[in-house]
Formats: C-alpha cells, sequence, structure tokens
C-alpha cells in the first residue's frame, strides 16, 4: 500500500449538533483526506449529516470503542469503516497530519 | 564515529524545528481560555524558530475586532497580545472573506494587517502546512 499520498487526517468528536463544527471540517477536506468520528460524533452514524461526511468521496471511519459505548453498533453504514484503538494509531502514523475539530 | 553518532539527531532536530506551524483561532473573545492558549503555543514555538501562521476562522475573527474594550468586563484583552506578535516573527494572519462579510467588517477594523483569502482556499492553505493546531 503506498501512503504517500495521504494527506489530513480530520479527528472531529464533537455531535452531529455542532453545525458549524462540520462546516468547517469540511471545508477544511480536500481529496486524499480522512474524516475519524470519536466520541460524540459517532451520533454521526444516526443522521443524515453521515451522508454529507460520505459525498465528500474521502474515507470516513469510525471509532469502534465509542460505537459500541454509544450503543450504535447496530447501525452499520458500509460506507464507514469501523476501527480499533490500535487501527486509531495506525491511521494517524500513515497520514500526514491530523487535524482535531472539538 | 562520535561526531556521526552526534550530527545525525542533530539533523533530526533541525529539520523538525523547519516544519511550520499553523494555529486556527475559532473562538470569539471574552468565552474561554482557548485562545489564549492559542497565543501561547504561537509565542513558544516562534521562541523556538518554528515558523507560526495564524488562521482566524468564524468568531475567530471577531478577536480581531478593533473596537473592544475589555475594561469594562474587567478581563485582560488579548488585542495588545496579538499587536505584539510581530515582535515574535509572527507576521502571517489569515482571515476569510466570507467571515468579513459576515460579520459585515472590513481589513481596517481588524486589529492586526491580515491576508484575506476566499473559503475555498482555506483547505489549501491547511495543507501546505507540517502541522495544525485546532484548539
Amino acid at each position: 500500500m503506498t501512503t504517500s499520498h495521504l494527506e489530513t487526517l480530520h479527528i472531529i468528536s464533537k455531535s452531529p449538533s455542532h453545525q458549524q463544527l462540520y462546516a468547517d471540517m469540511l471545508s477544511a477536506t480536500l481529496e486524499n483526506d480522512a474524516i475519524l468520528l470519536t466520541q460524540n460524533a459517532v451520533y454521526t452514524l444516526t443522521c443524515r449529516q453521515l451522508d454529507v461526511l460520505i459525498n465528500t468521496g474521502n474515507p470516513v471511519y469510525a471509532l469502534i470503542v465509542d460505537v459500541e459505548a454509544h450503543g450504535l453498533a447496530s447501525l452499520t453504514n458500509s460506507d464507514v469503516i469501523q476501527i480499533s484503538d490500535v487501527q486509531f494509531v495506525e491511521l494517524c502514523c500513515l497520514y500526514k497530519k491530523t487535524l482535531s475539530w472539538f | 564515529m562520535l561526531f556521526c553518532y552526534l550530527t545525525e539527531p542533530l539533523h533530526l532536530v533541525i529539520n523538525q524545528m523547519k516544519k511550520n506551524l499553523l494555529i486556527i483561532f475559532r473562538h470569539p473573545p471574552f468565552s474561554s481560555t482557548n485562545n489564549r492558549e492559542s497565543l501561547d503555543i504561537a509565542l513558544a514555538c516562534s521562541a523556538f524558530d518554528i515558523p507560526v501562521s495564524l488562521l482566524f476562522i468564524n468568531d475567530g475573527l471577531l478577536q480581531l475586532h478593533n473596537q473592544q474594550n475589555s475594561q469594562l468586563l474587567q478581563q485582560k484583552s488579548l488585542v495588545n497580545n496579538f499587536k505584539a506578535l510581530a515582535m515574535y516573527d509572527i507576521e502571517d494572519y489569515y482571515v476569510l472573506e466570507d467571515d468579513l462579510s459576515h460579520y459585515q467588517l472590513t481589513e481596517k477594523e481588524l486589529s492586526l494587517s491580515c491576508k484575506v483569502i476566499k473559503q475555498e482556499k482555506m483547505a489549501l492553505l491547511i495543507r501546505a502546512f507540517d502541522t495544525v493546531i485546532n484548539l
């Protein structure tokens, strides 16, 4: 797997009701970026905001421990890649930089 | 051998220092300590010769409004701290055109001389930096 083209990993941790935060993140997103949902951001799995993230064409990841902790394990979506804590660390290493939105 | 042993890490350190840093301000004045902490990071990094640029988006733009009077709130204003940044070689400040019009502000009403960029250029600006801090 070539990793040189992976640019920014956007890590968002607030619930989808923080619309401005999501708008800011989206306007900071370019191709070859990725979005990772952590903490309350996993509630995005429950609402239409998710489509907006997926439609960026970038991979959307969700931290599996947060998905399960928030009781959302039944909301499986083939467009969202669920990752473990270890994979979270790997992702951070694969991307050139991380950018947190909280 | 000893020379090699010493120079190798030094190169790494210097490379680290050459990395540039963008700090994003998103919060209005008087609301939280985020802006002050971001400013502290900017000064600390600049002291270590790391090139620092600042980006003000959304409510962060209001931090630069030059008509603030923090004394009325018995608070310290960050405006003077921002004005002093040039002395620390921090001279690249970016604001968004859309935010200026959203808050009916002009460049003249900002306490720093900022570069005004279009919203769609923000992502490219962020990409151009090695590290981005977004408190």
